[in-house]
């Protein structure tokens, strides 16, 4: 056995991914409407500088499968901080530094007049 | 041009009012599909220059301002354009043929080079790619034409490349419709803009202009394209490209040559057609 210059990993923090808690909210958005709109969670072609981009996004399995990106996120390796943007919402913010920051700001984008009339015409449109 | 042919036409309007200029092409070139990036003109003013007693009259199919400033504006019949996804800088339409079967039409408007690099826009290109394979494979046919301003030009790595848009030059090649790369197969489209370079006066020899004192310069740019799949060649003849110069009377061009950001936009715009009817079913 070589002698450990990496020192104890099992002591690194693993800690949620801020990609995990789009997926969480993805997840949690088709059941809340029992499936008619789906969300989902894919690479984004922007913002590739740091290496790791992500777009949450939504789904309508009865409008032809219709689809449309609400947010996405550019992270380094290290995961933060994360760089956010949402241009339905017209929304960005840098220099994320923490899960709480992140969670925040995804409240506001889910939460702004924008997405909320977008989803809200979209659950009117299946429910015709 | 037939009498079945659907007429394009793609503008980069930089953010400025050309809704005269617009108006008049689609009388020019009796339109049916308008296209613009960067546009920040509202259908008002847009609809004030389009619906000049003409009958069946424009109206737009993506929300102004909704997707990154891409705009859609079509005359097609009522019913005949569905919403498929919207991404920022990239929407896709469906659009029902008059009599034959429905095509894909996917609009772009990438990231501009000053905001990113070579690397990052080859990236871009893949993830672009796996989104119009996604929309393909949802609809069930490849029957797609991609068209919009790439800011990159029709050799660069994004474009031409397995994991990016993999846009041949040469229609006998884009026929063989794919092609195996290290054991994963990857879609050709064919990019008709490869022969739009050059001196042809008096045609533009591109789309986009700049000039800086760097080591390689191209100068003219063909930024503004249009991709075909295999499937749709038959419907599509090349020489109903065209880049506009002109409308009406109005030159688009400085008197050097370079495009009239002053007047006009910092691009050109184009024109295509394509003849739905000889669609591939």
């Amino acid at each position: 056995m070589p002698e450990n210059l990496w020192g104890d990993l099992k002591s690194l923090p693993i800690v949620r991914t801020p990609v995990a808690v789009l997926k969480e909210q993805a997840e949690l958005l088709t059941q809340l409407t029992n499936g008619l709109i789906v969300g989902w969670v894919g690479p984004s072609p922007s913002s590739l500088t740091r290496g790791f981009a992500w777009s949450l996004g939504v789904r309508v399995p009865s409008l032809n499968d219709y689809s449309v990106e609400l947010l996405e996120i550019d992270h380094p390796p290290e995961l933060y901080p994360v760089m956010m943007s949402s241009q339905i919402a017209s929304k960005a913010m840098r220099n994320i530094p923490d899960e709480q920051v992140l969670k925040d700001f995804v409240k506001q984008i889910l939460q702004s007049q924008e997405v909320r009339q977008l989803i809200g015409g979209l659950l009117s449109q299946t429910a015709e | 041009m037939g009498e079945r042919d659907m007429v394009f036409f793609f503008w980069n309007t930089n953010r400025r009012d050309l809704a005269a200029l617009i108006g008049q092409a689609s009388r020019l070139h009796d339109l049916d599909v308008i296209i613009l990036a960067e546009n920040d003109q509202s259908w008002a003013t847009l609809a004030a220059h389009l619906n000049v007693g003409q009958s069946p009259t424009y109206r737009p199919a993506i929300a102004l301002g909704q997707t990154a400033s891409l705009a859609l504006i079509t005359r097609l019949p009522e019913g005949s354009v569905a919403p498929l996804a919207d991404y920022p800088g990239l929407s896709f339409r469906s659009i029902a043929g008059p009599m034959g079967p429905s095509l894909t039409l996917g609009m772009t408007h990438l990231r501009s080079k000053l905001h990113q690099g070579d690397t990052d826009q080859a990236y871009a290109s893949t993830v672009v790619r796996q989104r119009v394979t996604e929309v393909e494979d949802r609809v069930g046919h490849r029957r797609t034409v991609l068209v919009g301003d790439f800011n990159m030009n029709p050799f660069e790595d994004g474009m031409v490349s397995a994991g990016g848009l993999h846009a041949v030059s040469v229609r006998a090649i884009a026929e063989r419709a794919k092609r195996t790369v290290d054991g994963e197969e990857y879609r050709f489209f064919y990019n008709p803009m490869w022969g739009q370079f050059g001196d042809r006066p008096p045609r533009p020899p591109g789309t986009y202009y700049y000039s800086r004192s760097h080591y390689v310069e191209y100068f003219w740019n063909i930024f503004d394209q249009v991709l075909v799949r295999p499937e749709l060649l038959y419907s599509f003849d090349d020489n109903s490209i065209r880049i506009l110069s002109a409308i009406g009377t109005t030159e688009l061009r400085t008197p050097s040559g370079i495009p009239n950001a002053t007047s006009a936009s910092d691009h050109l715009p184009l024109v295509f057609s394509i003849n739905v009817e000889r669609c591939h079913a």
